[in-house]
């Protein structure tokens, strides 16, 4: 009776979700990438904050791509903070900044004290209006900084808004894993486009986010404690009354984890770091005073555990539960299987053998996840390659249990008081 | 803006709640569907049941069986292997619906498990009158609710039944329908029965899981021709 009230809460829930969303993107004032922004001619000044810990292989095509924005010169300055990096990312970012005479480069070095203290560090240094956060292993598309601050400048929200977050991609893909990251990046953009709509944006990536700087120093800065600082902040600004947007189609392009290893202790530090924020800020659970966030968004990221364990558990006692039951049957009968294989071929069929009620529900479901991507790949007018579809398979099935399993993990090691440093 | 997003979490409730009434109707239905079946396989079976009886019986009548025997025990063995199939499919399509119409499930179990009992009784009458019936016949008594270890015992017959195929007929009694059906207290006092699982193979008694080795020297035993199937079980 267990699992199958636990089957039907885990469908009730999600479905709602996936429900909710789904009216959202219906609504006429769904956000489309906002038009206007080439006609920008205000350029407030502006700082790109590149923390890099040994980064020597992407540090220069990072720095690259922030020198080929399309930007007026004297309003970008750009700050590398070397982390104390282990390898040559220091002497790179030299070679770079001895090239490029004519850009406003300056090259901070710091111990190995983690990513907040370096941001922090290049805050301080900071006067420009607006600053953004680039991380080392990531690539802006030329535009993207005009997009985000048009959006600051034409934002009903005014100088309440206080971020900006991009649309990250994942940069070229090489392998199923980073396939799979590259699907539910472009998930991602899509949900993110409903939750700036709906004013529930809870995370400034750390790739690219531009942040309005005197909301930031009265807001208190970066926690360097925290795994996720960048979705603290973002909180910490939700939870002072300030409002995050998203830009659509401001592109990033960040290099993602290639082995299930690394996409694991990935993972593991943005759920934990995502959980112990969420419970950090509770205060605006079901809070009328946070409006759609409080009530909506942060119970979906308490819940959003929930329901990744819940795959999990589906997944051992759909897949799992019967394999092992069919390795004790083998053991039984002492791994003759000859007597099995007589029946193997043999034709008998009937429909009814089908679960038509678990079967409506994924299939509806699935059929919500897909009308988003469709949706998302028809808008960024990406094909739909035959990379992509193999890619989709894993990311609607297995990618779920992998997350269920890293929430597990996380959840064993929150308990156990193991934090993960950066 | 809030207003709209009120309604629309409202909305989302609603619709969430149709899909999920929609989508349990959906499993009922096919539940329905499911249970009419059984009855349709049910009532063919008692149909061929009716007329493998009158065979007998007509049989029994007869001094010379040797060529109406065949036909008798070709359609006997089909009818029981097909009843047993019948029988566990009702079983998973009853482990697999969530919201169950439990009545009807319990009233075919009760059908299947009569005529299982009919069928036993057929099958043993018939090996009376036809002596090249070389057909074993165990009963298994398991059950459900309170026999962890059954499911193991199902795991070995089903083995057997793969390999003997027609030639060994399992006859399974759930012991949990004894509420219901006075029968299966009747089998339980005829055969002595004390725990579970137990297989009565032509009428001797194994209590506890019998496992592979020991249930192929009896099935074996009890052959009386020699099958290359268990010439295994013959030269331990």
């Amino acid at each position: 009776m267990f699992p199958t009230l636990l089957i039907i809460a885990t469908y009730l829930i999600g479905m709602y979700f996936l429900v909710f969303w789904y009216l959202s993107v219906l609504d006429k004032d769904y956000q489309a990438p906002k038009q206007g922004w080439e006609k920008i001619n205000k350029f407030p000044s502006v700082t790109v904050v590149i923390p890099a810990y040994n980064e020597e292989k992407n540090i220069a095509s990072t720095m690259k791509s922030v020198i080929s924005l399309n930007y007026p010169k004297d309003k970008l300055k750009v700050i590398v903070v070397n982390d104390g990096s282990k390898d040559r990312t220091k002497e790179k970012a030299e070679e770079f900044i001895k090239a490029h005479p004519d850009r406003s480069i300056l090259l901070l070095s710091q111990p190995n004290s983690g990513k907040a203290r370096a941001i922090n560090n290049a805050l301080s240094h900071t006067t420009t209006e607006f600053f953004v956060n680039l991380d080392a292993d990531s690539e802006v598309h030329p535009d993207t900084l005009k997009k985000m601050i048009h959006i600051f400048q034409t934002h009903s929200a005014g100088e309440n808004l206080a971020i900006v977050t991009p649309a990250m991609m994942v940069k070229s893909p090489a392998n199923l894993i980073q396939g799979i990251q590259y699907v539910e990046y472009m998930f991602t953009i899509f949900i993110s486009r409903i939750l700036s709509r709906n004013n529930s944006i809870y995370v400034a990536p750390g790739p690219f986010s531009v942040y309005r700087t005197e909301i930031i120093k009265k807001i208190g800065t970066f926690d360097e404690g925290n795994l996720t600082e960048d979705q603290e902040i973002a909180y910490r600004a939700k939870s002072l009354g300030y409002d995050i947007k998203n830009c659509a189609d401001a592109f990033v392009y960040t290099r993602s984890p290639r082995t299930i290893k690394a996409l694991f202790r990935q993972r593991n530090r943005w759920y934990k770091g995502g959980l112990m924020n969420a419970w950090q800020y509770k205060k605006m659970l079901f809070n009328k005073k946070y409006g759609h966030f409080g009530c909506f968004q942060l119970p979906f990221n308490f819940i959003g555990y929930g329901l990744g364990i819940a795959a999990l558990g589906f997944f051992g006692y759909f897949t799992l539960k019967p394999f092992f039951r069919g390795i004790k049957n083998l053991f039984i009968v002492g791994f003759d299987i000859k007597p099995y294989l007589r029946n193997l071929f043999r034709f008998d069929f009937n429909i009814l053998d089908y679960n038509f009620m678990l079967g409506f529900f994924i299939a509806f479901s699935m059929l919500i996840i897909l009308f988003f991507l469709f949706r998302v790949f028809r808008d960024y007018q990406v094909r739909l390659s035959r990379k992509n579809i193999i890619s989709l398979i894993p990311y609607l099935f297995f990618f779920p249990v992998f997350q269920g399993f890293t929430i597990a993990v996380v959840l064993i090691e929150l308990v156990f008081k193991k934090v993960q440093k950066w | 803006m809030v207003d709209k997003l009120r309604k629309r979490r409202l909305t989302s409730l609603l619709i969430t709640f149709l899909l999920f009434l929609l989508g349990v109707s959906l499993g009922m239905l096919i539940d329905k569907e499911r249970i009419s079946w059984s009855e349709r396989m049910h009532a063919d079976n008692e149909l061929l049941y009716e007329s493998s009886n009158i065979q007998y019986l007509l049989l029994s009548q007869l001094d010379d069986t040797e060529s109406e025997c065949p036909v008798l025990l070709t359609a006997l063995e089909k009818n029981i292997v097909e009843l047993g199939e019948n029988l566990e499919r009702l079983l998973n399509y009853e482990k697999d619906s969530i919201f169950r119409n439990e009545k009807a499930y319990q009233m075919q179990k009760r059908k299947y498990f009569l005529s299982n009992v009919k069928y036993w009784l057929l099958s043993s009458k018939v090996a009376d009158v036809c002596p090249e019936y070389d057909a074993i016949n165990i009963l298994y008594f398991y059950s459900t609710e309170n026999c962890p270890i059954c499911p193991n015992q199902g795991v070995v017959l089903t083995y057997y039944k793969n390999i003997f195929q027609e030639k060994l007929l399992v006859f399974p009694i759930d012991i949990d329908l004894k509420k219901e059906e006075p029968v299966i207290d009747l089998l339980i006092s005829r055969f002595g029965l004390t725990t579970y699982p137990t297989l009565i193979i032509n009428n001797q008694k194994y209590e506890g899981v019998v496992y592979k080795e020991k249930l192929g020297r009896i099935i074996c035993a009890e052959f009386t021709e020699d099958y290359p199937e268990c010439a295994v079980y013959k030269e331990g």
